[in-house]
């Protein structure tokens, strides 16, 4: 990991923090901020994957993914974006829905990374909380100051894992 | 490539082409050199920072792969270790983006490698030393980017390592990890490579990271569908591109030192090697990690003379004790008016080609007393 990418999984980690923390102080607006970035950040990556794609990927060995990973940001950032004056237990419903799909995603990933020989068991088991998290949140939907606990929590252990891999000292495999 | 070539096996082709002893050596030195002299290098002798030829773990971490980092690390690596082979190659319905990637990739015989050895005629032995780098991995790294790019130096699905049982060819799946430490297993064909990346410009995706050490090693076929290449496998063997390589290099040093009048593409010297052909084979096709003692070996029956081990020190301090005047002439001074002319000739030829991925250079119209 380079020292600017050791820089962004640290700070995103501590935006995530404040983030938990808002949510759990005041829940009104600290949900609306949530869901404000989180679209803008999906609908960008998302775009950025598909700008990648038409570029790049689409002549490359199985570069399709690139593809449906592009559409499938952009569509659930677009979705988010849609969803903002909805009622807060909508857009609590759809954050835990992200929360708990991100995980699965880094679950994917996490194979992945097995698949290539890379390190992949502190992305699992960070997938696999974030996917439990949402089961959780599902579980207590009735119950909207619970979620938002539990939601917080979720968000509090993401960013401190993303801290911890931020910082773990990684040897670099270098071979020009 | 490695040690064992770029030093020993560059030392026996410049004594096969008719260098005396000293001569070859410091044309072996010069060409392994360039594996070696990195900035952190540079600046620890005070010397020019822009002659450095190859980047080290922790500069490349301190890379950003920004645009200005994209070209400094192209500059580097295209012009020393990866030169593109068709830098005005077409290919139908891609983009500028992709071409400028794909323009960079590495193969032998290209107009940049006549410009290369050209650059060295009537010049230094350091520069002789460099063309002859240059020249050895348009061979061992063909089919890679001297730039980070998942699209162009990625791997897809299984390679195969294609092992000769007497008149058999087995096929032998090869098993990438990741270890920094552990090296590769032959007998399991077991090999480390850089850890995936999706990230275009990751410099885990800079060159043949990928593909592990894989082009680096004389002995090995293998097959394998780069990432680029339209799912049409490429097999790739090393033992007959080394030969070539070898041979190029003899073609190479012998119009260098005058002997014939013009460097031909694909003209390879095998006559000069048929009294020694069986044995040159022998080394190629050995399964090791490091031919250094074969090859030296061979050098030692060559030229009767014992030829020292690689000594990165060798030439450093005759610079640092150098004053202001003297440092253009000593054996480093000469290597980086070599090396800057090289990064600056190829990065001048990336960008007239419209190519902005190496950025420009200023163009050296005169040569100090240190490039003759």
């Amino acid at each position: 990991m380079t020292k600017f990418q050791k820089f962004k999984g640290v700070l995103t980690g501590l935006i995530q923090l404040l983030f938990a923390v808002l949510i759990v102080l005041i829940p009104q607006e600290g949900y609306y901020l949530v869901f404000a970035i989180l679209t803008l950040s999906l609908a960008v990556y998302g775009l950025k994957e598909l700008i990648f794609y038409f570029s790049m990927a689409r002549f490359m060995v199985d570069g399709r993914m690139t593809l449906y990973k592009g559409i499938i940001l952009l569509d659930l950032g677009i979705f988010a974006g849609s969803l903002y004056d909805m009622p807060r237990f909508y857009v609590l419903l759809y954050l835990v829905g992200v929360h708990a799909f991100a995980g699965f995603v880094e679950v994917l990933r996490a194979l992945e990374a097995r698949k290539n020989k890379g390190h992949y068991k502190l992305k699992f088991a960070h997938g696999v909380f974030d996917v439990l998290i949402g089961v959780a949140c599902f579980v207590y939907i009735k119950s909207p100051n619970t979620v938002a606990v539990i939601y917080a929590i979720g968000l509090f252990y993401s960013a401190i894992l993303r801290i911890i891999s931020s910082l773990r000292r990684t040897a670099l495999i270098y071979i020009p | 490539m490695q040690e064992d070539f770029h030093y020993y096996a560059t030392y026996c082709a410049a004594y096969i082409a008719g260098y005396s002893h000293a001569e070859s050596l410091d044309i072996a030195y010069s060409a392994q050199f360039v594996d070696l002299c990195s900035k952190s290098l540079l600046s620890g002798i005070h010397a020019p920072l822009n002659a450095a030829t190859t980047q080290l773990k922790l500069e490349l971490m301190d890379t950003v792969t920004d645009i200005i980092g994209l070209q400094e690390i192209t500059r580097i690596w295209s012009a020393f270790h990866f030169l593109p082979q068709d830098l005005y190659v077409n290919k139908k319905h891609r983009t500028k983006r992709f071409m400028y990637k794909y323009r960079l990739i590495c193969g032998p015989n290209g107009d940049l490698l006549v410009d290369t050895v050209s650059l060295a005629k009537d010049k230094t032995l350091q520069a002789v030393g460099i063309a002859m780098h240059v020249l050895a991995d348009t061979w061992a790294h063909r089919y890679f980017a001297g730039t980070p790019s998942l699209v162009m130096n990625s791997l897809s699905y299984d390679t195969f390592e294609l092992i000769r049982e007497g008149e058999e060819v087995r096929e032998q799946k090869i098993t990438f990890r990741h270890s920094a430490s552990a090296p590769d297993d032959l007998e399991n064909s077991i090999y480390t490579n850089t850890i995936y990346r999706s990230n275009e410009n990751s410099i885990m995706n800079l060159g043949h990271g990928r593909c592990g050490h894989l082009p680096d090693y004389s002995f090995i076929t293998y097959r394998y569908l780069p990432s680029w290449g339209e799912y049409k496998e490429i097999v790739k063997d090393n033992p007959s591109d080394y030969k070539h390589a070898f041979c190029q290099m003899i073609h190479a040093l012998k119009y260098l030192r005058g002997d014939i009048g013009e460097f031909q593409k694909d003209t390879y010297d095998f006559e000069a090697i048929s009294s020694w052909e069986e044995k040159i084979d022998e080394i190629l096709k050995k399964r090791q990690l490091n031919a250094c003692a074969d090859w030296k070996q061979f050098a030692l029956e060559l030229s009767g003379q014992e030829i020292c081990d690689f000594d990165v020190e060798k030439y450093l301090q005759e610079y640092r004790d150098a004053s202001a005047e003297e440092k253009d002439m000593s054996f480093i001074g000469k290597f980086c008016a070599a090396a800057i002319a090289q990064k600056s000739m190829v990065t001048n030829r990336i960008f007239s080609s419209g190519n902005i991925l190496a950025g420009f250079s200023k163009k050296i119209l005169h040569f100090r007393k240190a490039d003759k």
